[in-house]
């Protein structure tokens, strides 16, 4: 069954379908978040609310339209509002600290590679958008039609920014290397 | 002395005859009553029907007519013995005068649930009156002048070329908007209405008691055009929106 | 060859994605400037790195965080539409949870989570506001029966202070088709407060040839003219030239002709 077969039927209210969905696409939308967030808690709890929204908000699924993008709206979304929310919050001393912090948090259940880490620090110090798009194209695989549909934009567009991503991420990756 | 009281008495007693024979009433305490017709008086009253009279007691009868049925090129017969055609659309109450050129002097009061709506194009008409009404009441009119008294709202008036003067009563709903392109607007508010005002003329000039303290709005980022006032009285509360073109715009307190 | 036309083609045929000419170019490129080769090995070397960068396995907490809001979401969708969390109980059950998980740290750390859950629950609450007033908003724009709540409707856009689409294309589908030109006229005041916005000002603009109200078109042509809309002044001849156009309309658009030619 396609992934808009059953959001349509929990659109219904068939809402112990939802489990299905959360069985294909929780680890790909953890990962998102973990990479987006460099946090492993703050990852699974947005995650959470992800599927708390895609389920109280199921009517607003329009049918026809493809669940992948769907979900991957929801998560930018939800990941935008968090940031929105704390911005205000912590004093951006506290949030360098936080994100140190958490990284090494993030680095520890990987591979204890020294490439790994470098790759994640450089990653680090791309802007949001850089980040996102690496992580979606290449972390994660996704087509460049796929993310222009996500972020409903063109596939010429979408090339040229990863490619200006892939090229920065480079810059920074060996600029560390060479500390 | 004598036999002239009871003269009148009885004249009067056919008057009322009269009257009353030529009511027509339809059952109804929602939904919307549509009148096609070039003058009317409309009345509120607590009731449950919505009951129509003529104003002239039926004083210009055709007695050549009598036995005979008046249709127009609509093919509406007056199926009411008061010159108008009244069909039951189930949640709408259509109205249409017979003659084109004459409109019938047409009383009609309405329980309080029905949404007044009244229509008409044609320079063949005289005034709209609404009288005692808490009901909604939607007014689309080319050449009629509209009277409004001790209405509440909502309410929404268009005029071309008549005139609008409206009275509210203490408890006025929203919205109320009224406009008119060449005729004026002249309104009559409780002193304590609290309100959003906007009060708007392209070429004529706004009035307004200076009992009502307007507190200007910052109008930031929009778009001004003409001469308006946008602003709240007595802390602001319901919408109310008077427009003219080339009429003056009058608020008065009651 | 052009610097950052190299970089785009170099990442290209690490991603094999290049036809055969293009693909000779590059090889060519690659033997025979040695800088070129760096980079193309430092490319190389960070697109396979995210390429084969392991997953993140989410904790077991994720599965059943979501079981728990499931069976949450079922019983509240059962109970039509109650408060979905009761936020006493849930802050408890949650200290609970603090209490047997966490020491120190696992304090720190989840006191902040539960700052979160509150936080994205609030937005949550919000968001939830702002749909169900766009609902009640669509509704009262598609109220037949009453055109004053229709333009209840139009004046509860106006007070959410920003529009998105879905609202701008309410009141433009309102100020073009709606039956009662008080109605139309407040969607038009309404979009005139977003006419900075491209979509708005061609909204505007289209609307012009639709319009056969007089009072409408007035309103229309005045904004138009303020709004320095060049592009309108064919469409206003036309007002001026049509024979059952009003005269106060024609004088309008006339005088509008005047001001923005």
């Amino acid at each position: 069954m396609t992934d808009e077969l059953i959001m349509e039927a929990v659109k219904r209210g068939e809402l112990q379908q939802a489990t299905l969905l959360f069985e294909r696409y929780h680890k790909r939308i953890f990962n998102f978040l973990a990479r987006m967030t460099m946090d492993r808690a703050l990852a699974e709890d947005l995650t959470q609310n992800v599927f708390l929204r895609i389920i109280k908000y199921r009517t607003s699924y329009r049918e026809g339209n493809k669940f992948q993008s769907w979900i991957y709206q929801v998560a930018r979304n939800v990941f935008s509002d968090h940031y929105q929310a704390n911005k205000n919050k912590f004093s951006d001393f506290v949030d360098v600290e936080k994100i140190s912090d958490h990284m090494a948090d993030l680095e520890e259940h990987e591979a204890q590679d020294e490439k790994e880490k470098l790759l994640h620090q450089s990653m680090a110090r791309l802007s949001e958008e850089q980040r996102e798009l690496l992580v979606l194209t290449r972390f994660q695989q996704m087509k460049y039609e796929e993310v222009a549909a996500i972020m409903d934009t063109t596939v010429a567009n979408i090339k040229v920014k990863v490619h200006r991503a892939i090229l920065k991420l480079r810059e920074y990756y060996f600029e560390m290397e060479k500390i | 002395m004598k036999n002239k009281k009871i003269i009148t008495g009885i004249v009067l007693l056919l008057i009322a005859g009269c009257v009353q024979a030529q009511e027509f009433k339809v059952a109804k305490n929602s939904g919307r009553l549509e009148l096609y017709v070039g003058k009317v008086t409309v009345e509120g009253y607590d009731g449950n029907e919505i009951i129509f009279s003529s104003k002239d007691g039926g004083k210009d009868r055709d007695e050549r007519a009598e036995g005979l049925r008046s249709v127009n090129s609509l093919g509406l017969s007056d199926n009411t013995g008061l010159g108008i055609n009244v069909t039951d659309k189930g949640n709408v109450v259509e109205v249409r005068q017979l003659k084109k050129t004459n409109a019938p002097n047409i009383r009609v009061q309405v329980p309080k649930g029905v949404i007044v709506s009244f229509t008409h194009e044609s320079q063949y008409g005289g005034e709209a009156v609404f009288k005692n009404l808490t009901n909604e009441i939607e007014v689309s009119a080319q050449y009629n002048s509209i009277e409004l008294d001790n209405v509440t709202g909502p309410l929404t008036v268009k005029t071309i070329y008549g005139h609008v003067e409206a009275t509210f009563s203490s408890t006025i709903k929203d919205p109320i908007s009224i406009v008119s392109v060449y005729g004026y607007v002249d309104v009559t508010l409780p002193q304590a209405t609290k309100a959003d005002l906007k009060l708007s003329t392209s070429y004529g000039e706004i009035f307004v008691a200076p009992e009502f303290d307007i507190k200007i709005e910052a109008t930031g980022g929009m778009v001004h055009y003409s001469d308006k006032v946008v602003g709240k009285i007595n802390g602001g509360g319901i919408n109310i929106d008077l427009a003219c073109n080339y009429g003056k715009v009058y608020l008065r307190k009651k | 060859m052009e610097k950052q036309k190299l970089e785009s083609m170099l990442i290209d045929y690490i991603d094999n994605r290049l036809n055969t000419v293009d693909k000779r170019v590059v090889e060519q490129e690659l033997v025979n400037n040695a800088e070129s080769y760096k980079l193309y090995e430092e490319l190389k070397e960070v697109m396979h790195l995210m390429d084969r960068s392991a997953r993140i396995e989410p904790s077991a907490k994720l599965r059943a965080g979501f079981d728990d809001l499931l069976k949450e979401e079922m019983t509240s969708a059962r109970q039509t539409k109650t408060v979905f969390f009761q936020p006493a109980l849930y802050r408890v059950a949650a200290a609970v949870a603090l209490l047997i998980l966490g020491g120190g740290i696992g304090f720190w750390i989840s006191h902040q989570r539960e700052e979160r859950q509150l936080a994205e629950r609030e937005r949550l609450e919000a968001l939830e506001k702002q749909m169900q007033i766009t609902q009640q908003m669509m509704a009262m724009l598609q109220n037949g029966q009453s055109a004053s709540q229709r333009i209840q409707g139009v004046n509860v856009a106006v007070s959410m202070g920003k529009a998105d689409d879905e609202i701008v294309n309410a009141l433009v589908k309102t100020m073009n088709e709606d039956p009662n030109s008080n109605v139309r006229l407040a969607a038009l005041d309404a979009l005139s407060k977003f006419s900075d916005d491209a979509a708005v000002r061609k909204a505007l603009v289209t609307s012009l040839q639709k319009q056969k109200d007089p009072v409408v078109q007035i309103s229309l042509i005045q904004l138009l003219v303020k709004m320095k809309e060049k592009s309108v002044v064919n469409d206003l001849r036309k007002i001026v030239d049509d024979e059952k156009t009003m005269q106060a309309v024609k004088d309008e658009a006339y005088s509008g002709i005047l001001r923005l030619s």
